[in-house]
């Protein structure tokens, strides 16, 4: 069945159309809800399970033109978003202006401790310091993180998404990256050399 | 990393990491990382930075629980309203 059919016969309220439709998006929403909530794993399956059923419940109000995608990482992203707020355990912005960042410390030679992206795919360990790090960012620049660079969405969609300015993307993923680089830097040097 | 002008290029790497930069800016980089190894450096970390976020794609797996926990949810909103 097309999606644009499944789409109908769940506005119509049919559950298996709906299971059926959400097939293609369901590891992609969680992938989303688990890095953003890095580090809380029931956090994740409960995005995961709560963007699914408001889409259901809300299907109806969702315009046919537009990205069925696009629709779901929205409301998984807001729900990302409500939890830390309530939560109340997010970091500040400052913590990314702390950092040396782009002052004077660069090493002067290029070493090479940074991991290669198949060695962090491979190992367990690196992944989890990577996702330790990601979990360090505020949330409003972690949902841009993930989008871009995780999700490998583009910076249009990434704006679409989380209904900001292209370079507000932008200006967010760089200072993100930033961060990560430096913190990187500080966790890796000790592990691999 | 010491002149103004490292600085103010290092904005500029994330675009350069993603193709998105102008074709001047492009050639202004390039050529100052001929001389300057800190900034090649720094392009190069951040550039494994962004890999190694990629690296991250694939490691999340949907529990097959919280899959089975959202259909029977799903039913119980439809049946229940
Ligand atoms: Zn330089």
């Amino acid at each position: 069945m097309k999606e644009s059919e499944l789409i109908e016969r769940s506005k119509a309220g049919d559950v298996e159309a709906f299971s059926q439709l959400i097939r293609n998006y369901e590891n992609k929403i969680f992938s989303l809800a688990h890095h953003v909530c890095a580090g809380m794993p029931s956090d994740a399956e409960d995005v995961y399970q709560e963007t699914f059923l408001s889409a259901f419940k809300n299907i109806k109000g969702f315009k046919n033109r537009s990205n069925l995608g696009t629709w779901l990482y929205r409301i998984a992203a807001n729900l990302c978003w409500v939890r830390f707020r309530k939560k109340k355990r997010e970091p500040v912005v400052s913590i990314l202006d702390r950092h040396r960042t782009d002052e004077n410390e660069v090493p002067w030679e290029f070493k090479d401790w940074f991991p290669n992206p198949e060695e962090v795919s491979r190992k367990k360990e690196l992944q989890e310091a990577v996702v330790k790090a990601l979990s360090e960012l505020p949330s409003d620049y972690r949902l841009v993180v993930t989008l871009r660079d995780i999700e490998g969405l583009s910076a249009e969609e990434t704006a679409k998404i989380l209904k900001l300015s292209i370079p507000a993307v932008k200006s967010r993923l760089h200072r993100g990256r930033i961060y990560l680089r430096e913190r990187f830097e500080e966790e890796f040097k000790e592990k691999v050399k | 990393m010491k002149e103004p002008h490292c600085k103010s290029l290092s904005r500029k790497m994330s675009d350069y990491i993603d193709g998105s930069l102008d074709p001047k800016t492009l050639a202004k980089i390039k050529s100052h990382f001929k001389d300057c190894r800190p900034c090649v450096a720094f392009f190069k970390t951040l550039q494994k930075t962004v890999g190694a976020l990629g690296a991250l794609k694939s490691a999340a797996t949907l529990p097959r629980k919280a899959q089975g926990g959202l259909r029977e949810k799903l039913k119980s909103l439809s049946h229940g309203n």
